[in-house]
């Protein structure tokens, strides 16, 4: 060894005279032999033996033998793990020797041998990356001990340790300590799972970390800490759509991302869609003037979020909506409220800050100035009916996932209103922008829009657009539909189409009425600065920024927007040119709109500027995207048209990239295509209908002829029916009777006849697809967990019930005929108590007696002479109203099963026992029994023919209703019969045609009913509920196995009846019903039927002893 | 006194008319009610409340007997008709003068002994044993039993019996029996179109042209919502209020909240969507 060595120092002399040597000869003798001894230590390698030779008269000119001895003892240390290691530790330790502290070396030292025993590379990889990481000023202990959390992992986490380092290294100090410590723990806890996916996010996750900007990465890792402590596999998507959302450099993004992370550490999926909203909730606050608002209200979340993680995610969640709502000091009062009545932002909170709960809307609409849709609901539908003349039912728009639509429209048939109308500044405002958008809407009928027929446009002339192109085949009906596929790109032409007739629209109203004219006006500049950005516009490209300008000239804007100007001059060279394109663009627009000003202006109008503006844009957009070549030098009225040639097509990168432009708020969003098919398949049915019924035809029979011929003209019918889209027998098919005698007269013209059939094909797609006459609502449900309502929670669909031939239930017929007579008998008994005696009358059939002895007496006494001396009968006026409801769940199919043999057909006389219905004691054993296959649904029938005839008889007022549904957004309330109708042949057949649908979900239903009969104006109203069963239904409470949440909303719903002052009175023929009615209702408000067979008999008596 | 007496509980109007009445004919009811009171059928006027029933009959009782009577006598005795209307009310009664008994005449007397028309408003409203009362007064016998003098006073030539119905919205209970229905002859009202209307407006109220136009346009509106919180439509009665509110130069969004809005309903729906025509109607 000794040998060896010299050997070296000769070789160091002789190779390196001039550097290694001489500093060896500067030393001393003692100071050499000082080295050799170190050197010597390092006998188990020569390598690095060697090296330290190398090295040490370096170390020892630059520390002194104190630090030689340091450096050495740390190669020492290192070699006892690896020769490898210690060189690694001699070379890095030089720097170390100079940089670090005497501590802070020493810790370094111990990180590294740390890292070496868990894993060699580690060690090499943390001992190499020393310098570069001194070099930018980080501790190297700090960015291994990072990866140190590899360790607490398996083999496969291990290995990541050395790739770790390897991969930092060059810039941890750009990282910062928390960034590696928190890609070091997503990395080891992602590997523990899944191995490949640890290693890419490894570097990925430092690069994004990297490119995150430093101020607002702490939001980014305490994401990624949160997620990777409870669920490592989303770290990193979740950094992608974190470190995304950060570049966009939205101010209020780190604050976001710090709600979701505190979302994440319980619920990382749900983080994860959050984190996916973020920009669409952040967009909402649309242009930069919000943003103050957005960074305050999303540091609210947090703040929340803190607390309670749900709580603060719920908030952030409803964010955009609460912007529209309401103002920033609203929002906030309403915030400090929830936190107010939810001190432990239990799960309350989370209902009230998600917006779902009643009371969180309620206070909102306290604290904010919407005027919601159930408010004016009936203003608004007799406003439209005012002013049309015309019957136009009115809809709430129903919710589109979990937002509700903000924009009106018509189908055609109805006017749909949003929820809320709000925005315009105080309550009067929102009101009147309410007012205005059912005037625009119902515009859309009084001023003809679906009387477009296309015949009329193609007798026009343009000077800009071949007009005879939109003249209809032979046979076709020239409807919008029509109209618009003409166009290539149909959807260009109904944006056009809808800038020109909104604004028609708009113009006819205010030149109708002188009142609603400065309302308009008003309107249009509110509406303007509501428009979107047009910096924002400008960058989507000349189409949108053209589509644009249209709605804004449509709201009779009339000078070229002044930031438009700016920011198309701030990033066009020519200023000057582009100046004057963008005014000539805005001036041709405003021509457009010149004859639409007319009072005779039609909707072919509209259509033939769409068709115009659309060959105009085609062309000059078409070929180039680019602004600048908007309008040639000769303008539009330079151009030819080729007749021969059909409508242009857009390139599809334009059409790729084009966004419409956002709707007006009074204008909406109709469509004017599906609503005129609507429209005029009503009014054809209308039509037919009327001159039916004119005929005493009643247009909802159809015969088996009718059919087979309905059959031939629709080949296929048959396979709807037999996929049970239309229902057995199809014979509930409404295809009025005469149909087949129009079909037969119609056929001279072709045109006429295939009109009808369509509309005939329409009604019957529309009967298959089970939409036929629908009015939705909207209804609160009572959420006893919540300890609240949840708002607008359920959406009621109101439809007319279907009709079947009521032979086929002439068992049941005969049945209630029996009954009916026997009730009959029953109320003539009990008649003497509709009479009333009136006393002292001035007239009467009898003398008062008790008043002339009276009158006598006071006579005598020398006192006047009263004139009032007689009594009279009067036959009191009943005043009544009685909505029977009735269960259709798919229970009430289920067969009864039979009672024994002696089943006999018997017209017994009930017994006379009001006291029956007074003490609710069950009924005595009835003689008759159940005969087989009757289902409870039959008896239900049975029980309404008797009812209704019962009720006719004592002339009160009544409707029928059936319920069902599938789920909140679809509770079916089935008319059978309302106040006002009275045609016993069809009531029957509706009757006849109740069958079994699916689930009970009764406390929507028991409050759709309850709105009925307030709309009534009787002076006793009653609610008679009839079921099978407790109230159920698949989303009826988030656990569905919790019957608890169905009753509680239904007692709820019984009570708000109650407080409507409707009586209720819930009868069911359940026998476990004992069980749960008395957790609804009170126990002088149910009835339980223990035979269901009894029902057609009790229920007189009920309604009897309620209605008396 | 006596007369007084007796009128007390029957909304009597009875006087002279002096000029005629104005009145614009919307078909040809004028012709038709001149040939019924020549052939002296009793005439039942069927329409919605202040359509201008009351007046037309005015007019033609001024048409019709204006000119030939020359004495004090009035041409038209008119009967408000209410649920506590007796026969005794319509034909007379004894009161008590001291000790005496003095028989006084019911306007239905009164008008089949001086040959005036007889107008019973709103007839269904009284009680079932008055429009008994009427029967022989209506068919060839024209004559009218007196009960309680025993008597039968035979109907003057000029006399002619008029009733007013309106069967919006009458009760079921309230509808007029047949055996009475089938002795008139019905001439019926509706409210007049928009341009009618607006003359009858201007004439009325003495409003420019273009204020009565919207008037009438507003009255055509709120009649769309009848049968739908209306009971019926805005009547041409409170559109001349309405009209003379503006002539006296209440702004019109004020006078149509005072005579249309506040006045048709207490249904604060209906009232705001009636507000909301009135608005979109006068600026």
């Amino acid at each position: 060894m000794q040998s060896l060595l010299r050997e070296k120092w000769l070789r160091i002399v002789v190779e390196d005279a001039s550097g290694t040597l001489s500093k060896y000869l500067s030393l001393s003798p003692e100071q050499a032999d000082e080295l050799f001894v170190w050197a010597e230590r390092f006998d188990t390698s020569r390598r690095a033996a060697l090296f330290f030779l190398e090295r040490a008269p370096l170390v020892r000119a630059a520390h002194g033998a104190e630090g030689l001895s340091r450096w050495a003892a740390w190669g020492l240390e290192a070699l006892r793990l690896s020769s490898d290691l210690s060189v690694r530790v001699l070379e890095a330790g030089r720097t170390v020797l100079t940089e670090l502290e005497e501590d802070a070396a020493e810790a370094w030292l111990r990180t590294g041998l740390s890292l070496a025993q868990g894993a060699e590379r580690a060690g090499w990889a943390y001992f190499e990356g020393t310098v570069p990481v001194i070099e930018q000023g980080v501790l190297p202990e700090a960015w291994g001990g990072a990866a140190l959390s590899f360790f607490e992992g398996d083999w496969q986490a291990r290995q990541l340790a050395s790739e770790f380092l390897e991969k930092t290294a060059r810039f941890a100090g750009r990282l910062g300590r928390e960034s590696l410590l928190v890609l070091a723990d997503s990395c080891a806890r992602l590997a523990r799972r899944h191995g490949p996916l640890a290693s890419q996010w490894l570097s990925e996750g430092a690069e994004l970390l990297d490119a995150t900007d430093p101020s607002s990465r702490p939001a980014l890792l305490l994401l990624l800490s949160a997620t990777a402590r409870s669920a490592p596999p989303l770290v990193p998507e979740m950094g992608r759509l974190g470190a995304r959302l950060l570049a966009r450099g939205l101010p209020a993004a780190p604050e976001a991302l710090r709600v979701c992370a505190a979302l994440a550490s319980e619920d990382a999926e749900e983080a994860l869609s959050l984190v996916r909203s973020v920009p669409e909730i952040l967009a909402s606050f649309g242009s930069t003037v919000a943003w103050d608002m957005a960074v305050e209200l999303v540091g609210e979340s947090r703040r929340l979020a803190g607390r309670n993680s749900r709580a603060g995610a719920a908030l952030f969640s409803s964010l955009p909506e609460l912007k529209r709502l309401s103002s920033l000091q609203e929002i906030r009062r309403w915030i400090a409220e929830g936190e107010r009545q939810y001190p432990a932002l239990d799960a309350g909170a989370v209902a009230y800050f998600s917006l779902a709960s009643r009371a969180a809307r309620a206070q909102l609409a306290a604290f904010s100035q919407g005027v919601p849709y159930s408010e004016i609901a009936r203003e608004m539908r007799l406003f439209a009916q005012g002013l049309t003349g015309k019957e136009i039912p009115l809809s709430v728009l129903p919710p589109v996932g979990e937002s509700m639509p903000r924009f009106p429209s018509t189908d055609g048939r109805s006017l749909l209103l949003p929820e809320l109308f709000f925005g315009f500044g105080g309550r009067e405002e929102n009101h009147r922008a309410a007012r205005l958008a059912t005037a625009h809407q119902a515009g859309f009928f009084e001023f003809g829009t679906f009387l477009f027929d296309s015949r009329r446009l193609s007798s026009k002339r343009s000077a800009l657009c071949d007009l005879s192109r939109f003249e209809p085949p032979v046979g076709e009906s020239g409807s919008l539909s029509w109209f618009f596929g003409r166009f290539p790109w149909e959807a260009l032409a109904r944006e056009f189409f809808s800038a020109f007739e909104g604004y028609r629209i708009d113009r006819k109203l205010q030149r109708t009425y002188a009142g609603l004219s400065s309302e308009v006006e008003w309107f249009w500049k509110e509406e303007l600065p509501r428009r979107p950005d047009l910096k924002d516009v400008i960058g989507k490209g000349a189409l949108p920024l053209a589509c644009e300008l249209l709605v804004r000239r449509s709201l009779g804007a009339q000078s070229l927007p002044k930031e438009l100007v700016l920011a198309a001059t701030s990033e066009q060279a020519d200023e000057s040119l582009v100046r004057l394109e963008l005014e000539q663009l805005w001036d041709h627009l405003g021509s457009f709109f010149a004859t639409l000003d007319r009072e005779e202006a039609q909707v072919e109008d509209s259509a033939q500027r769409t068709a115009e503006l659309y060959e105009l844009a085609s062309l000059f957009l078409g070929s180039s995207p680019r602004l600048g070549a908007l309008l040639s030098e000769e303008g539009p009225s330079g151009l030819e048209t080729s007749p021969a040639a059909g409508l242009p097509d857009f390139p599809e990168s334009i059409r790729a990239s084009h966004e419409p432009a956002a709707p007006v708020a009074h204008r909406g969003t109709t469509d004017p295509a599906a609503a005129q098919e609507v429209f005029s398949g009503e009014r054809a049915l209308g039509e037919i209908e009327s001159a039916l019924a004119a005929d005493g035809v009643d247009p909802y029979k159809l015969s088996e002829a009718e059919l087979a011929d309905l059959l031939a003209h629709f080949p296929d019918l048959l396979e709807r029916i037999e996929a049970g889209e239309v229902g057995e027998g199809g014979v509930q098919v409404p295809i009025p009777e005469g149909a087949h005698g129009l079909l037969e007269e119609t056929k001279k013209t072709p045109e006429e006849e295939s009109a009808l059939r369509r509309r005939v094909a329409r009604r019957l797609s529309r009967v298959a697809e089970g939409e036929g006459r629908e009015d939705l609502y909207l209804y609160d449900e009572w959420d006893y967990l919540l300890n609240d309502y949840r708002s607008s929670w359920c959406v009621v669909r109101e439809q007319v019930a279907e009709e079947e031939e009521p032979s086929a239930m002439e068992r049941v017929l005969s049945e209630s005929a029996q009954i009916l007579r026997q009730v009959i008998q029953h109320f003539e008994r009990v008649r003497p108590e509709l009479i009333r005696r009136e006393r002292a009358q001035a007239d009467g059939d009898e003398i008062d007696l008790s008043r002339v002895l009276e009158a006598l007496a006071d006579r005598r006494r020398g006192g006047p002479w009263p004139e009032r001396l007689y009594e009279r009968r009067e036959k009191a006026e009943r005043n009544v109203a009685t909505l029977l409801l009735i269960d259709m769940s798919a229970s009430t199919g289920e067969k009864i099963p039979e009672k024994g043999e002696e089943a006999k057909e018997s017209a017994a006389p009930v017994p006379e026992r009001d006291e029956i219905v007074t003490r609710w004691d069950p009924l005595p054993p009835s003689p008759k029994q159940v005969p087989t296959g009757r289902s409870v649904l039959d008896i239900q029938k049975e029980a309404l023919l008797v009812m209704s005839q019962a009720m006719d008889y004592l002339g009160d007022a009544y409707a029928i209703y059936g319920f069902s549904g599938h789920g909140r957004s679809r509770v079916e309330l089935v008319r059978i019969k309302n106040f006002r109708e009275h045609h016993p042949s069809r009531i029957l057949r509706r009757v006849a045609g109740i069958r079994p649908r699916q689930s009970t979900r009764m406390g929507a239903a028991i409050r759709h009913a309850t709105r009925l009969l307030s709309q009534e104006e009787a002076r006793y109203k009653s609610l008679i509920l009839i079921s099978d069963g407790y109230p159920q239904d698949l989303d009826y409470g988030e656990d569905r196995r919790d019957e608890n949440y169905a009753l509680q909303d239904t007692r709820a719903a019984l009570s708000e009846c109650e407080a409507a002052g409707v009586h209720p009175f819930c009868v069911t023929v359940d026998k476990a019903g004992y069980d749960y009615l008395k957790r609804m209702c009170p126990h002088e408000r149910y009835l339980v039927i223990d035979d269901v067979a009894d029902l057609p008999k009790v229920l007189p008596r009920v309604y009897r002893r309620l209605t008396w | 006194m006596r007369e007084s007496a007796a009128r007390a509980e029957v909304n009597v109007t009875e006087f002279r008319i002096e000029q005629e009445p104005y009145y614009l004919p919307i078909g040809r009811e004028c012709e038709r009610f001149e040939a019924a009171w020549r052939a002296r059928l009793p005439v039942l006027l069927k329409g919605p409340t202040g359509c201008g029933k009351t007046r037309f009959v005015e007019h033609m009782a001024f048409r019709l007997l204006g000119a030939a009577r020359k004495d004090r006598e009035a041409q038209l005795i008119t009967v408000a008709c209410h649920e506590d209307l007796t026969a005794s009310d319509l034909v007379g009664k004894f009161l008590l003068e001291g000790e005496e008994t003095v028989w006084v005449d019911g306007p239905l007397t009164k008008a089949v002994g001086t040959g005036a028309i007889c107008y019973l408003d709103e007839v269904v409203e009284a009680r079932k044993d008055t429009t008994v009362l009427i029967h022989p007064l209506t068919d060839h016998r024209r004559i009218l039993p007196i009960e309680k003098k025993g008597t039968v006073l035979r109907a003057h030539e000029d006399f002619l019996l008029v009733i007013s119905y309106n069967p919006g919205y009458q009760s079921v209970f309230k509808n007029l029996k047949p055996s009475t229905r089938q002795r008139f002859v019905a001439i019926e009202f509706e409210y007049p179109p928009v341009e009618a209307e607006s003359k009858i407006l201007a004439h009325e109220c003495g409003l420019p042209d273009k204020e009565a136009k919207e008037l009438a346009r507003l009255g055509e509106k709120v009649r769309h919502l009848k049968s739908q919180g209306l009971e019926e439509g805005v009547s041409t009665r409170l559109l001349v209020y309405a009209g003379k509110l503006m002539a006296q130069k209440i702004p019109p969004r004020e006078a149509c909240e005072m005579a249309l809005a506040q006045a048709l309903t207490d249904d604060p729906d209906v009232q705001r969507a009636v507000r909301d025509l009135v608005q979109a109607v006068f600026p």
